[in-house]
């Protein structure tokens, strides 16, 4: 079990820049996710804090040690491969149990760890297999198991649960999480879910590009979120983007986005007169009760889901949400479609107009256009 | 799927074609070898000899050296094979894993050596063995073997290398294993059906070899390989076909029990299970 710092790391592929200038600081036991999109950097950062990948600078530092020119077996971590890269020469025995061979450990103590590791994934009745003959969810947990029976200091995962089906993610996403609270390694995953980043991390490293954006827990990244980016990347559906000018009436600093007023908080003062880009989740809008001032929209799209409603629609003039969508999976509609996620409809919604108005304690999110970062 | 009675009788049919036209050869062999060298051009041919003469067997170890012969090729065959094993497997590593700008050009390079027929090779080589005074001794035809084995030999293991995941010798590393222990304790065990048919390939290619060591070792009998002394059989006015034939089939023995002996690594996958 150890800390681990992560200074100034840089990783150069040639003239290309996957890792700029990262900087995290770990607490000991802590279980950290780095989530963004596809080629943003994670696995990159993984390997290197593995030793598989050298850093083009920067050091990292586990449990007080400087570990950045250590090879990977001297590194005491172990980690969880995107594909689970088991031996498929080896039976799952001898595949949990290699990492201990290789340490020196003797026979006896490795059958012994091996099969309570086996006992604890509920996989004890496959130790003479081989790979080959393994469910997707079986290896995963052979995967798991090589990684949780050397008690090493710190486990690195990469997507571990990237190609299981739904339903043993979710089974698996829980086990994996109570597995790690319970040996209390300090545990560095990697996925490009944002559910997956949500329900397990204690804290959430978001990148983009090889940039880490923000760092905080799921609740500050789903609250105050840093930039466009992450507040368009964590939640689903994703946060809609519209845009407006701040102005001043009566009732103090509002927004007019598309007909919708948006109370807005003082520091928007200094972008007075100005657009700037509003952000506001699916769940904040809900129909409007009376006569409140609100949206009236016509649905493109009605979505059911049984205990709430998807409700797609457009406004004329907004076309704000292109400037971060295509980018990740989480952020489909490039067309400035927007959303709002609507509880206890009743009467099913179809065809017609609608008014949409903001919950009373919604929080709208602002941005600088220019910047993309938020303003607060 | 089920097959329909005419689509068994037409694949049943092409099978057994295809295999009589590879064996009958082999077949014939075997007859001739079985008859006096007289009735070879006897007309009809006899498919079956009337009169097995089995003597010429025993002819063939009394009579003349095939034994020594057939111990000088193996231990040419399996030291060249060997030799070309170790350089390939970590050439072929090498380019499969480490790709720089130059790996490329390096592989194409290796391959060259390959595309340029063996008698172009053959001077040089000659030069090279008489000025290591090699020539007549089984170490010229291991050497020159063992280049003509190498270059094919590394671009087969880098495809097999090429088609194991990576994550598997990173695995290995983070496991405990030194880059060295990684690939000796996980890669090679994995490509075990590609280290069996390229050693088999080097084997063949020694083994079946005429034109080196008819160059390199003609002189000193002592070191005849069976195909040598085979040649020797035939005479400047007559050959006895019963035993050259009866040799021959000696001599394809030992490639026959190799194959079947590496026959289990040449089939089936090799990395299933190793992810997804
Ligand atoms: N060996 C390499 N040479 C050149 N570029 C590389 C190399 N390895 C990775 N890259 C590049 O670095 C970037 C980051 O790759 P990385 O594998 O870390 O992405 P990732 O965030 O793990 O993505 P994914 O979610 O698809 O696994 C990518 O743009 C990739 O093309
Ligand atoms: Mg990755």
């Amino acid at each position: 079990m150890a800390d681990i710092q992560i200074q100034n790391l840089n990783k150069r592929y040639g003239t290309f820049q996957a890792l700029h200038d990262m900087s995290l600081d770990v607490k000991d036991g802590e279980f950290i996710v780095f989530v963004g999109p596809s080629g943003c950097g994670k696995s990159t950062a993984l390997k290197i804090l593995a030793g598989l990948e050298a850093a083009s600078t920067g050091s990292i530092i586990i449990g007080g040690e400087d570990v950045t020119e250590l090879a990977p077996a001297k590194r005491d971590i172990a980690m969880v491969f995107q594909n689970y890269a088991l031996y498929p020469h080896l039976t799952v025995r001898q595949n949990i149990g290699f990492g201990l061979m290789m340490r020196g450990t003797d026979k006896k103590q490795i059958n012994q760890r091996v099969e309570r590791a086996a006992q604890a994934l509920e996989i004890s009745d496959l130790l003479e297999r081989r790979p080959k003959a393994l469910s997707g969810g079986q290896r995963q947990r052979v995967a798991l198991g090589r990684a949780i029976v050397r008690e090493p200091r710190v486990f690195l995962m990469d997507e571990p649960l990237s190609n299981l089906d739904a339903a043993l993610r979710v089974q698996m996403r829980a086990e994996i999480t109570a597995l790690q609270r319970r040996i209390g390694v300090t545990t560095i995953y990697v996925t490009h879910d944002q559910t997956e980043a949500m329900t397990m991390a204690d804290r959430i490293v978001i990148m983009r590009k090889g940039v880490v954006q923000q760092i905080g827990s799921p609740d500050a990244l789903f609250n105050h979120p840093a930039n466009m980016f992450v507040a368009g990347f964590i939640g689903s559906p994703a946060m809609n983007f519209l845009s407006g000018k701040v102005q001043r009436d009566d009732r103090g600093l509002n927004i007019d986005a598309g007909g919708l007023r948006l109370p807005v908080a003082e520091a928007a003062a200094a972008y007075l007169g100005k657009t700037v880009i509003c952000g506001i989740r699916p769940e904040s809008l809900d129909l409007a009760r009376g006569d409140a001032p609100a949206l009236e929209i016509t649905p493109t799209l009605v979505e059911s889901l049984g205990t709430e409603a998807y409700v797609h629609f457009k406004l004329p003039g907004q076309q704000v949400a292109t400037a971060v969508a295509g980018e990740h999976e989480h952020q489909p509609l490039g067309n400035g479609t927007l959303i709002a996620r609507l509880y206890d409809v009743g009467t099913p919604l179809s065809g017609g107009t609608i008014r949409l108005g903001l919950k009373p304690q919604a929080s709208v999110h602002l941005f600088d256009p220019a910047t993309e970062q938020a303003i607060s | 799927m089920k097959r329909k009675l005419w689509q068994s009788i037409l694949l049943y049919a092409t099978v057994i074609v295809a295999c009589a036209v590879v064996l009958f050869p082999v077949y014939w062999m075997v007859v001739t070898s079985l008859q006096p060298p007289g009735s070879l051009r006897a007309y009809p041919p006899h498919f079956l000899p009337p009169d097995p003469q089995w003597q010429t067997y025993i002819r063939l170890f009394i009579e003349t050296d095939i034994l020594r012969w057939m111990a000088n090729s193996a231990i040419v065959a399996v030291a060249a094979t060997g030799i070309s094993m170790v350089a390939a497997v970590l050439a072929g590593y090498s380019l499969s894993r480490y790709q720089t700008k130059s790996s490329e050009n390096v592989g194409l390079f290796i391959l060259m050596s390959k595309m340029l027929p063996a008698t172009m090779l053959i001077i040089p080589l000659f030069g090279i063995m008489r000025s290591l005074g090699l020539m007549g001794s089984l170490w010229s035809l291991i050497f020159a073997h063992a280049t003509a084995i190498v270059p094919f030999a590394t671009w087969m293991l880098k495809g097999y290398f090429d088609s194991i995941p990576n994550e598997l010798e990173q695995a290995a590393q983070v496991d405990g294993c030194t880059p060295w222990g990684a690939l000796f304790r996980v890669i090679l065990p994995v490509a075990a059906p590609g280290l069996a048919a390229t050693s088999l390939y080097g084997f063949v290619l020694s083994w079946a070899d005429y034109l080196f060591a008819r160059t390199f070792l003609a002189n000193n009998a002592d070191s005849w390989t069976v195909n040598l002394g085979i040649a020797t059989f035939k005479g400047e006015y007559q050959t006895d076909w019963n035993l050259v034939m009866a040799a021959s089939l000696l001599a394809a023995l030992p490639i026959m029990i190799a194959y079947l002996f590496l026959q289990r690594f040449l089939v089936g996958g090799m990395t299933a299970g190793a992810g997804k």
